[in-house]
């Protein structure tokens, strides 16, 4: 077989090998997430990132299990651990959907989980003590031996100011409602 | 890539010659290992002196096979009608490099285990071995001898993709990277010496 027959069937190879895209969803060392109250990057696992991809802005409709940011005393303060508890599991995932060479847009969803009621939805709506990055696209690359990339051209972003928002949760509002029932009970007697 | 077999023979010849009162004791250690590679990219690391270490005399491979070494970017070489297109091409203990062979097939590397190992990294990404055949942690004295630094990213092959472990706060996740014999792996950190010195003693 002459050398040119060789490149034909490698490619081949390759294109069946690596049909799905791959990507770094990691931060550290890249644009950070901030807040008023700490300037230099959020600490603390009780925050959490969530990237979401999709063809287009309009249509980012995939996501990753959201990622708890570190822990106070960390050196890589604004940046969220895949690998920690709760998260993906690894920094680098697989974009489902995507082959190699194409361009996925995505947007990184933040929340604090020990708020009550806080979560993806309330991230996407900008709710107060929630950040939102902008949309930024990444190229997966077409050599099936690259390192991936994925987060690069994220800016850094800001919670939202306002402190985080106090979502009372349905058994407290049960819980409040039965309290005043009884009171307008107890008043009509 | 998959270790069917690992360091099998080791002869251990001391010599030693007496001049005056001082003894002078040579240890060489030679062997192979044997690594089962699948059809595809394998990342691999050649673990034993072989001599000048040339790509055509460390593998011993079908034809269709190619070879990539890292040096910031990808350095080419294919095994095509029982030739190297780049002979000059090296394979020292301590680096790896991907193998992306036409079959399932399995290789056999062999020589003498290099004593004395010390490697520059650049800042960055770096694609190396463990420049002895030795399995386990890689930050383990015993086994990689890698010493970890601060925000290192360890990358390592699955067969189709990349899985990482990075070195934050002083531990790694989501957990310590492991090496097996004649793995390959990238390695991204700040410019340091790698130093993995090995001894029967």
């Amino acid at each position: 077989m002459n050398k040119f027959a060789y490149l034909v069937a490698a490619s081949a190879l390759v294109v069946s090998a690596f049909g799905q895209g791959s990507i770094d969803i990691g931060n550290r060392g890249l644009a950070l997430v901030t807040s008023a109250a700490q300037p230099n990057g959020i600490t603390g696992t009780s925050f959490v990132a969530q990237v979401w991809y999709g063809a287009s802005a309009g249509a980012l409709t995939k996501n990753f299990a959201p990622s708890p940011f570190r822990v106070a005393t960390t050196s890589s303060p604004g940046t969220w651990n895949p690998a920690g508890v709760g998260g993906p599991g690894n920094a680098i995932q697989t974009l489902d959907g995507f082959a190699a060479g194409s361009t996925v847009t995505l947007q990184v969803a933040v929340w604090d989980s020990a708020v009550a009621g806080a979560g993806a939805a309330s991230a996407l709506a900008k709710a107060a003590g929630t950040g939102l990055s902008e949309t930024f696209t990444y190229t997966i690359p077409t050599d099936p031996l690259a390192i991936p990339g994925g987060m690069g051209n994220m800016k850094t972003f800001a919670l939202v100011a306002g402190g985080a928002p106090v979502i009372p949760e349905p058994t407290t509002v049960a819980l409040g409602a039965l309290g005043a029932a009884a009171l307008l009970l107890r008043r009509r007697k | 890539m998959n270790t069917k077999s690992l360091l099998l023979a080791a002869v251990v010849a001391a010599v030693g010659a007496v001049s005056g009162s001082a003894q002078v004791t040579s240890q060489n250690i030679v062997g192979y290992v044997r690594l089962s590679l699948n059809q595809g990219f394998n990342l691999i690391g050649n673990q034993l002196n072989n001599g000048d270490n040339k790509v055509g005399t460390v593998l011993n491979v079908p034809d269709g096979t190619a070879v990539y070494k890292f040096d910031g970017k990808y350095t080419f070489n294919s095994f095509v009608d029982g030739a190297w297109d780049a002979p000059g091409m090296t394979l020292t203990p301590g680096e790896g490099f991907f193998i992306k062979v036409p079959a399932a097939t399995t290789i056999t590397l062999i020589g003498e285990v290099s004593l004395n190992n010390s490697k520059a990294l650049a800042a960055g990404i770096n694609l190396l071995s463990v420049p002895v055949p030795l399995a386990g942690a890689l930050t383990d004295a015993a086994a990689g001898g890698l010493t970890a630094a601060e925000g290192d990213v360890v990358y390592q092959w699955t067969g189709a993709s990349f899985v990482s472990k990075e070195f934050v706060d002083g531990a790694w996740a989501p957990s310590a990277p492991t090496v097996k014999v004649g793995e390959g792996f990238f390695l991204k950190g700040a410019a340091r010496t790698y130093s993995r010195n090995f001894s029967v003693n």
